[in-house]
């Protein structure tokens, strides 16, 4: 048991330089809600995330991210994304200003 | 009459359209293609009013944006046949993201009625919706609050067609304001679309414009071909302008502004509880998509899956196959005989021929009909989305995507629909490698011909053998996909994974058993003709020279001299080579013609002729036996799984206390096959009836999806694997001593 959250928190550890900056949507633990900055990738990628609702400067909550494998993502609040590690990598996001 | 009025029914996938399609339709309804698509068209008629309007169900598809043959089907539906009205229909649980599909209709400027559906899920997370406010926001289009599951404002969403057909309202198209610079640069560009009179009469100026500067391809792609250079260079300039002035692209400050509107229109029209952010359906999936739980919860679906297919299906199957090989048999030569044809050549076509053929497809009934039970029940739940997601990972490994993995499951039911289920995947390449993949998992028709060896050749470790041949397909079909992602598809990417995940919800009863006639019935179509005439073909080859015996006749000539192929395989009597050739047909032939080749046929006459009234008797008697077996077998699901752990056995429910007794008449057949096999070659032979070309039917399916020349590969790969396999296996088997 202890030894899971500990991998839990290693997976899940924010380096302390980006907190506030960009980092990849990879990297955000379950709960929190970011704004979509940048998506690395092609007109057709990027047109297929906007049509289902992944698009720049719109937040993104975290539903599941277990460290590997696809994740699971909220967006415009009832829709449930599931998104590859590869996608998620190729996409920046930053916390909201608080 | 004037001609007949269409309604048109557009949405994302899981909405609940086909539901809203079926309530208006009920039974008047049709199944097929889109012209030259291999995409689903399904088209109905319903009544309102006294009047019959032809309905069409148009794929599901998140936007118009022309990426899959989905969207281009839809967006050119609409565009060139002009339905009377289209209705919307919009997932009220899932509002914002449903109206994105809404923006691009309304910008069509078709007459559209919105239909707010699956309201009682937006009710139940405490989700308020004002139908009348989202109505003003969108240019007052009509707006109809349904349920479709339950048929709740279906009659309403009619008399709104009904109104919307009587009196055609010039709605006004509320224009998304896509603000500045890119409102400047859709003027500048409707300003040249309207000067040409081709384009201008063609499309909608503004929409063109909008659709340039999303650098829609395949509209791209049109003017291209019609010599529109002037105004692809000027949409090009337009693009880098808009990029050099707000740093982003066009087509994200589209998306951007669609789904502002969006927000604006549902400002005030939708309230929710602020602690709404977590549902229901994620509780549910941080334990069904866990990391750690989701694979054994996903394996033991499966094995449910699995029993549902093999086991419960198989009192119905006995059932039907006893009636049509017995009674049915029965009166068919009876008839003959009265017409004064018994023993003639058509006697012998219609029943060794067609009542065989049709016997094997009816067969297969109840192993679809369970499968498709299963199925319908995990796709209704929700569950099916969570599966792909859950084998994405491994999926990929094999350069596949996770929605792949359905097609391979229902290859345990039978071949030629898993094929078919590779309509669900969105690029062709995938769909070409997961349909060749399909054909080495064991299908129902080759286990009979496991369980007949097993119990051969292998007795108490009968089941081991069993489970063997299924891995052993299951490990050529993984192989089969590395081989293919490193050679055939080296530059194939695999696409990224992005699938919505649809809120779970309790499957209906009615919406299953629809799934499941819709699918079986497709099988039945499509199989029935293949068999059937791969069927007569194989008689014509038992019977001609007349009056031989079957090692005399061409069926005979022919096992022979392919017979020496499999020498090297350990199984080169003409009988066991016979037996593949007819394995063509339908696998689960193979025991059948064993039995006849070895045995000389079951023509050992009973005893007294049964009457007519004896027959049906016997049927409804042996149906009622079947349905309690059925129900017993369901049951035993529970123990059989439990029994799964080691050192646990739970008692099996036995109605009829019938235990083991199930050896009958099948054990001549073993010993035939014991002077003719050694338990290598079984292994050999077995091998090779799991991996070698499915059958008829589903090259036939592989064919009519991917091309004659994809089929021929499929056949040419798969018999030359399944021979080099097999020969593996025996020659090894003898160097280790085996043999």
């Amino acid at each position: 048991m202890n030894l899971r959250r500990r991998v839990h928190e290693h997976i899940h550890r924010v380096p302390p330089h980006s907190i506030g900056g960009i980092v990849s949507l990879a990297r955000v633990p379950p709960g929190q809600t970011v704004n979509l900055v940048h998506i690395h990738g092609g007109h057709r990628l990027r047109k297929r995330l906007a049509d289902l609702g992944l698009n720049v400067g719109m937040p993104v909550r975290v539903i599941q991210n277990p460290g590997f494998g696809p994740m699971i993502l909220g967006v415009k609040c009832d829709s449930r994304l599931a998104l590859g590690r590869g996608m998620a990598e190729k996409i920046q996001v930053e916390h909201p200003q608080i | 009459m004037a001609a007949n009025l269409t309604i048109a029914l557009a949405g994302n996938p899981n909405v609940g359209k086909s539901t809203i399609f079926n309530c208006l339709t009920g039974a008047r309804q049709h199944v097929g293609n889109w012209p030259g698509k291999t995409v689903e068209k399904k088209e109905g008629v319903t009544d309102i009013a006294g009047q019959n309007l032809v309905v069409v169900d148009l794929p599901g598809i998140y936007s118009l944006n022309a990426f899959s043959p989905e969207e281009v089907i839809t967006r050119d539906f609409i565009l060139n046949e002009k339905p009377d009205v289209v209705v919307a229909v919009a997932d009220a649980s899932n509002l914002e993201r449903s109206l994105y599909l809404v923006v691009q209709l309304l910008e069509l400027k078709v007459p559209l009625v919105l239909a707010l559906n699956m309201g009682d899920i937006a009710q139940a997370r405490g989700i308020a919706i004002d139908p009348a406010s989202i109505s003003a926001q969108l240019g007052n289009i009509p707006v109809v609050e349904t349920v479709s599951k339950h048929g709740a404002g279906i009659d309403a969403l009619k008399q709104t067609v009904h109104q919307l057909v009587a009196t055609p309202q010039s709605t006004i198209p509320v224009p998304v304001d896509y603000g500045e610079p890119v409102e400047a640069e859709i003027t500048a560009l409707q300003t040249l679309i309207e000067a040409d009179p081709t384009l201008d009469q063609r499309y909608d100026a503004r929409w063109l414009a909008v659709k340039l500067l999303e650098a829609e391809e395949d509209i791209l792609a049109y003017l291209e071909a019609a010599g529109q250079r002037r105004l692809l260079d000027a949409a090009r300039e337009a693009m880098q302008r808009i990029k050099a002035a707000s740093g982003d692209d066009s087509e994200t400050l589209i998306a951007d502004r669609r789904y502002r509107f969006i927000g604006q229109a549902l400002n005030g029209a939708v309230t929710r509880p602020s602690s709404a952010l977590e549902t229901g359906s994620d509780r549910i999936d941080r334990i069904i998509t866990h990391r750690v739980w989701g694979l054994p919860i996903f394996i033991l679906l499966m094995w449910v899956v699995f029993q549902f297919t093999a086991n419960v299906s198989a009192p119905l199957l006995d059932w039907v196959d006893g009636v049509v090989g017995g009674p049915v048999t029965r009166w068919a030569t009876a008839i003959f005989g009265a017409l004064g044809l018994g023993g003639s050549w058509v006697e012998s076509l219609a029943v060794d021929g067609v009542f065989a053929g049709v016997g094997g497809v009816l067969v297969f009934v109840p192993v679809l009909f369970f499968l498709y039970l299963a199925i319908a029940i995990l796709e209704d739940s929700g569950y099916m989305a969570r599966a792909a997601f859950i084998m994405d990972d491994f999926m990929r490994t094999l350069g596949l995507h996770g929605k792949s993995f359905l097609p391979l499951l229902v290859g345990f039911g039978c071949t030629v629909p898993a094929i078919y289920a590779t309509r669900t995947l969105e690029n062709d390449e995938d769909r070409r490698l997961t349909a060749f993949l399909t054909t080495f998992i064991s299908c129902g028709a080759r286990l009979p011909v496991y369980v007949l060896f097993g119990a051969a050749f292998f007795g108490a470790k009968a089941g081991v053998f069993v489970f063997s041949m299924y891995l052993a397909g299951g490990a050529a079909a993984v192989a089969t996909g590395f081989i293919l992602k490193s050679t055939v598809f080296k530059n194939k990417s695999v696409p990224p994974f992005i699938m919505e995940m649809p809120a779970y919800r309790a499957p209906t009863l009615k919406g299953v058993l629809l799934y499941v006639w819709k699918h079986t019935s497709q099988f039945l179509r499509k199989a029935t003709t293949v068999i059937l005439a791969a069927s007569v073909v194989l008689w014509f080859l038992t019977a001609v020279p007349a009056g031989a015996t079957l090692e005399q006749s061409l069926f005979g000539i022919i096992s022979k001299a392919l017979a020496p192929v499999f020498a090297p395989a350990g199984f080169d009597s003409w009988e066991a080579t016979g037996a593949l050739v007819t394995g063509f047909v339908a696998k689960e032939v193979i025991v059948s013609t064993l039995g006849q080749v070895y045995l000389g046929g079951d023509d050992a006459p009973a005893a007294e002729t049964p009457t007519l009234g004896e027959d049906l008797a016997e049927i409804a008697r042996s149906l009622g036996e079947a349905v309690v077996l059925t129900v017993q077998e369901t049951i035993n699901i529970v123990p059989r799984t439990v029994n799964v752990i080691p050192g646990v056995s739970a008692p099996e429910a036995d109605f009829f206390g019938a235990g083991e007794a199930d050896a009958e008449d099948t054990t001549e057949l073993e010993a035939a096959l014991n002077r003719t096999f050694t338990p290598l070659s079984a292994v050999a032979f077995g091998v090779f009836v799991v991996l070698y070309v499915p059958c008829m039917a589903a090259v036939a399916a592989i064919r009519q999806e991917f091309g004659a020349r994809w089929a021929l590969y499929q056949v040419t790969y798969s018999l030359g694997v399944a021979w080099l396999v097999a020969v593996v296996v025996y020659q090894g088997g003898r160097l280790l001593g085996l043999g």
